[in-house]
């Protein structure tokens, strides 16, 4: 059986799949599966109230996928603070509109490793969720056959909208 | 007591004065408004909290004080304008890690066209934002909520760096996104129609 099939089947269970830092296709996130992201007191209006639209950029975020961290987890990435707040929101939210898709990106283990490293990546119009948008993919303007300011705008708003509140930020 | 009519143009303007005013009745088609007495003794209008609106005519009646015709300001509209002027301009917040994150500060042509948006959609429509905020995508966010018994909207609005403006309109109690348009010079009629359009 070649190597690349043998690691799929191994990928089936998450321990195995974490040791052998299998890289999962977008295909293989279920739809109700959640989006841990970090946030801080500062984001929030006035510091106070819930997280809105302004906080949220459009696209090429990054988010740790709950099948294998915990909402806690957040404060141990890159430029994390041990007092950040966590939200999430589902991968089926996460697509909405077919704008974006969920690509795993697993951190390098000699940079700071984190396996449930996910990136919100844009997609043109005409692809599909099977699609894996490159990383570092620039923002596409309207006339690329990107998505237009109020689409973008859209979005942002129906994130934060359907976000869940995991952890409240202590600063 | 003080008795005051007013008359002339009775538009949103009107409502505004009515708001503001203590007591008020309607009598001939004039709207007659009774005002408590001032700590200082002073008959003109102007010092009354949005008495002299655009053509609106003020009349005092009693002492025969001045009337006010085509005064294009008041104390009311002035302290709206100003409070707009002082959350943009002054009062932004813009939170240090964005910058660190590629984040731009708006900079002063997104605030100058803020300013101008939450001008138009008050002098036009009668709405004062409920919320100006910083955004990550570069420019300056304004959000108005509209909540009744049966319907929760907001109308948000951002305006970039580049000078581009997108408007959203969302049903919050349902989750969902009504209308979404990328705004060319200052044309928000649709977009505040879907706002305060009712839910059937």
């Amino acid at each position: 059986m070649p190597f690349k099939l043998l690691k799929k089947k191994f990928a089936k269970c998450n321990t195995l799949a974490r040791l052998l830092r299998y890289k999962f296709a977008p295909t293989d996130f279920e739809p109700l599966e959640r989006l841990y992201r970090g946030f801080r007191k500062i984001d929030l209006p006035d510091q106070w109230g819930a997280l809105r639209a302004n906080s949220f950029s459009f696209p090429n975020i990054s988010c740790n996928w709950n099948r294998f961290s915990k909402p806690l987890d957040i404060r141990k990435r890159a430029g994390g603070l041990p007092t950040d707040g966590c939200y999430s929101f589902t991968v089926e939210q996460a697509r909405y509109d077919g704008m974006v898709n969920t690509c795993h990106d697993p951190t390098p283990i000699n940079d700071r490793k984190n396996y449930a490293h996910t990136e919100l990546r844009q997609l043109m119009i005409g692809e599909d969720f099977s699609f894996e948008p490159p990383k570092d993919r620039p923002k596409l303007e309207k006339e690329k056959q990107g998505w237009s300011r109020s689409k973008r705008l859209a979005y942002r708003q129906y994130i934060s909208l359907n976000l869940r509140s995991e952890i409240d930020p202590l600063a | 007591m003080i008795e005051l009519g007013i008359t002339g143009n009775t538009s949103y303007n009107t409502t505004q004065i009515v708001k503001n005013i203590s007591r008020s009745y309607y009598d001939n088609n004039k709207i007659v408004c009774v005002l408590n007495p001032f700590p200082f003794q002073s008959t003109d209008p102007r010092i009354l909290d949005a008495m002299v609106i655009g053509d609106i005519k003020v009349i005092t009646s009693g002492k025969g004080e001045p009337t006010y015709e085509g005064l294009t300001s008041t104390t009311k509209e002035a302290s709206v304008i100003n409070n707009f002027e002082q959350r943009i301009f002054k009062k932004l917040i813009f939170p240090d890690y964005w910058e660190y994150e590629g984040v731009l500060k708006p900079n002063l042509s997104a605030k100058k066209n803020a300013y101008e948006i939450c001008k138009e959609i008050f002098k036009k429509y009668d709405l004062e934002p409920d919320r100006i905020l910083a955004s990550r995508e570069n420019g300056i966010f304004i959000a108005y909520d509209f909540v009744t018994d049966s319907s929760e909207r907001s109308l948000i609005i951002e305006t970039y760096n580049n000078l581009e403006t997108a408007v959203v309109v969302s049903d919050n109690a349902n989750k969902k996104i009504l209308y979404s348009e990328d705004i060319y010079g200052l044309n928000f009629e649709n977009a505040i129609q879907a706002f305060k359009e009712k839910i059937c």
